[in-house]
């Protein structure tokens, strides 16, 4: 806060030549003027060399002026403007509280110099007395407006922003029953609309890029070609207000600052102009919601792939690196070894550290792997498949068929791709099977990818693996429905699904 | 999978071309790793380790005043990537052999190092025999890229691109798989006749294909239809 150093020192030093140059052209004394230009010099060196806080050194330099201007006065009665400095200085470094903390101290001092000096009451005293705080609280009170325009302006800004934010958030997911969950929260705005008008069916679509993207269908609901309808959703995001096109209604989803989503209904009977406006009214509250679960999933997701890209590295740089090396003394002892027998044990050695450091190279990989944008959530279980097909003996089918024009939410996305990886990872160590198929049916919100093998089938211990409780907490997070099927085939094979409905 | 077979016709040339063995360079940040190379490289003939480097920087110093043969580097350094030193060596010397050693694994490091102008590409879970290997290649052709699977990555790199098609073209692309006929994949669907030749004719071209036995068999690189379903 140099800034206000410097406004604190500006503020001073003006003040003590307004009050020098009425006390030269004027016929008072300069008396006064000493001893607040000692007690200003005093405050600027505290507040300079950090010594004490600024409002601490405001409540002080308060106290001593009230004292100086009562104690000077009559003959010092020059020191009395100075008065609202302190408070000037205090509504700029502490806000109005403090503006108000120095103006009681400065009275404070005053009626106590008053008593304890002059001893009886004298007007004029109390007539300068009150003139001279009244000027200090409307500087303070200016002060202190600048301050907040400043700070809220200044480079920190978005910094303080993004706290206070991060702090609501934080209360919210642990307080709200219905949590943070945007699909919940975009049902609810789809209940608000159904109160008020039949609705035949309803989506909550999210912008994402020039697109919009569907984040929830109401139940039951058949999808929206919403290829046809972009002109009339482009319109109503454009403007922020509802578009009626009988039977369709799109209503946008705004925080009244901020663009949210948009709600596309289909309405049984097309509703008169008010409740149209009743019923957008109504939903701001539900967007406020949908923006905070939006930004909180979206903080949830960056964080999840932060952790993952530490946790890549350091697997990369410490343990893999440290077996990898191994692996070489290996290969040094197997070269100076003449016994046969000790040469077999050897490449055994050689050919178990070559598979850790293989597994730990593709728990690099999965950990770094993520959806890549413009490739769609398929192409990239796809390629993965083919990825893992490269390094192993499985033979690896993919059936893709995904949506041209719409995507699934990144966090859903995300979530579809580390089941995916699990799966075909699983298959991949433990089915000991020829044959991998993955097949992807993305179109949004619907999506279900199957993940099949010929292998052993499932072990019953292995049901409830580490690995499998993961794809079901995964699963359970985005609201899809995981089924593990083994054996599918002549006593052979297990089937992974995952559907999103 | 274990591909350097190319190595030894190369190393008898190298061997009789000149008497002087191969100079190597070793770049990596963890000493063990190029502890236990630089034991290898120095029990194989033809070849002598001259320098260890752990970061770019000291590789730099190292290249400049040994003029190696070839250098070993590793992807991840302490300061930068070694991708970097790879583009830079190659700019400075076209007959510098550049083997990239990584612990990344997945196509995008593979093509990235060729891109870049390594000579080779090793995991580091390839025993030390492959490191030599690729080192030997490099020394002889430092301007052709070798790599494990680098052929089916090449593959992968050409099905990946796999185009997105709409709801329509689905369709028609499934019923061309079953063989139907213009006219009767357009009664199928309820649409005329012409309006189902320009679906056909989008399929094609998002395919890159000219007629149908074509379109069906980039379909089925692609895994857009599957030629051996699941067991259901």
């Amino acid at each position: 806060m140099t800034e206000l150093l410097r406004v604190a020192a500006a503020a001073r030093v003006f003040t003590l030549a307004v009050i020098a140059s009425t006390a030269l052209v004027g016929d008072v004394t300069l008396n006064g003027l000493w001893y607040v230009a000692a007690l200003a010099v005093a405050a600027e060196v505290l507040s300079w060399r950090r010594v004490l806080p600024d409002r601490t050194i405001v409540i002080l330099e308060g106290a001593l002026t009230g004292v100086v201007a009562v104690w000077a006065y009559p003959e010092h009665q020059a020191a009395m403007p100075y008065l609202a400095i302190p408070v000037l200085i205090a509504g700029i470094a502490g806000g109005a509280r403090w503006v108000g903390a120095v103006l009681v101290v400065e009275a404070a001092a005053m009626s106590l110099g008053g008593w304890l000096l002059v001893g009886s009451y004298d007007e004029d005293l109390a007539s300068a007395a009150v003139t001279w705080l009244t000027t200090g609280l409307g500087l303070g009170g200016l002060g202190a407006y600048t301050r907040r325009h400043v700070t809220s302006t200044g480079t920190d800004a978005s910094y303080r922003s993004a706290l206070g934010l991060i702090r609501q958030l934080h209360s919210l997911s642990g307080r709200l029953t219905s949590g943070l969950d945007p699909v919940d929260l975009a049902d609810q705005a789809m209940a608000v609309v159904a109160e008020e008008v039949v609705v035949r069916r309803a989506v909550v679509l999210q912008r994402q890029g020039s697109e919009f993207a569907p984040l929830r269908y109401s139940t039951g609901a058949m999808s929206f070609p919403v290829d046809d309808v972009h002109p009339l959703l482009e319109q109503c995001w454009q403007t922020q207000r509802p578009v009626l096109n009988a039977p369709l209604l799109v209503l946008p989803l705004t925080t009244g600052t901020e663009k949210v989503a948009v709600l596309l209904v289909e309405c049984a009977a097309p509703p008169d102009p008010k409740t149209i406006a009743d019923v957008a009214a109504r939903l701001e509250p539900a967007a406020v919601q949908l923006s905070a679960a939006l930004l909180f999933s979206s903080v949830h997701e960056s964080a999840t792939a932060e952790e993952r890209r530490r946790l890549a590295r350091e697997v990369h740089d410490g343990v893999a690196q440290d077996v990898a090396s191994l692996g070489y003394l290996v290969d040094n002892l197997a070269a100076s070894t003449v016994d046969p027998q000790q040469a077999e044990d050897v490449a055994l050695l050689r050919k178990e550290v070559s598979r850790v450091v293989a597994e730990l190279r593709n728990s690099v990989f999965d950990l770094r792997n993520e959806t890549a944008p413009g490739q769609g959530l398929g192409q990239s279980i796809a390629l993965f498949a083919r990825h893992v097909g490269s390094h192993s003996p499985l033979t690896v089918h993919v059936t893709l068929d995904e949506s041209e024009a719409l995507r699934l939410p990144p966090a859903v996305e995300a979530e579809l791709l580390r089941i995916a990886q699990e799966a075909i990872n699983n298959a991949r160590r433990h089915s000991d099977g020829s044959n991998l198929w993955v097949g992807c049916r993305v179109h949004p919100p619907y999506a279900e990818i199957t993940v099949s093998d010929d292998g052993d089938g499932l072990r019953s211990p292995r049901v409830d693996s580490h690995g499998l409780r993961i794809m079901k907490e995964r699963a359970e997070r985005i609201g899809a429905e995981l089924t593990v099927e083994s054996p599918i085939l002549d006593e052979r094979g297990t089937r992974v699904s995952i559907r999103l409905a | 999978m274990t591909a350097f077979d190319l190595g030894t016709d190369y190393s008898a040339g190298k061997e009789e071309g000149s008497a002087l063995p191969t100079s190597v360079v070793l770049v990596d940040d963890h000493e063990l790793i190029r502890h236990g190379l630089a034991v290898a490289f120095a029990r194989e003939d033809g070849f002598v380790v001259v320098g260890e480097a752990a970061t770019i920087a000291e590789a730099h110093l190292q290249t400049g005043a040994l003029r190696p043969d070839v250098v070993v580097i590793d992807l991840r350094l302490p300061d930068g990537s070694g991708l970097d030193l790879v583009r830079s060596l190659r700019k400075e010397r076209d007959d510098l052999g550049l083997v990239v050693l990584t612990m990344y694994a997945g196509d995008e490091q593979i093509f990235a190092a060729m891109d870049a102008g390594a000579s080779a590409f090793v995991g580091k879970d390839a025993p030390s025999g492959e490191v030599i290997a690729a080192a030997r290649h490099a020394a002889v052709a430092p301007r052709s890229f070798t790599c494990a699977g680098l052929p089916e990555a090449m593959m992968r790199r050409l099905s990946s691109t796999t185009p997105r098609l709409s709801d329509r073209e689905r369709q028609v692309l499934d019923l061309l798989a079953d063989g139907l006929g213009v006219a009767t994949i357009a009664t199928n669907l309820y649409i005329s006749e012409s309006t189902a030749k320009t679906h056909i004719a989008k399929v094609y071209e998002k395919l890159g294909a000219g007629n149908r036995a074509q379109a069906l068999v980039a379909a089925m690189r692609m895994g857009l239809i599957d030629a051996t379903p699941p067991p259901s």
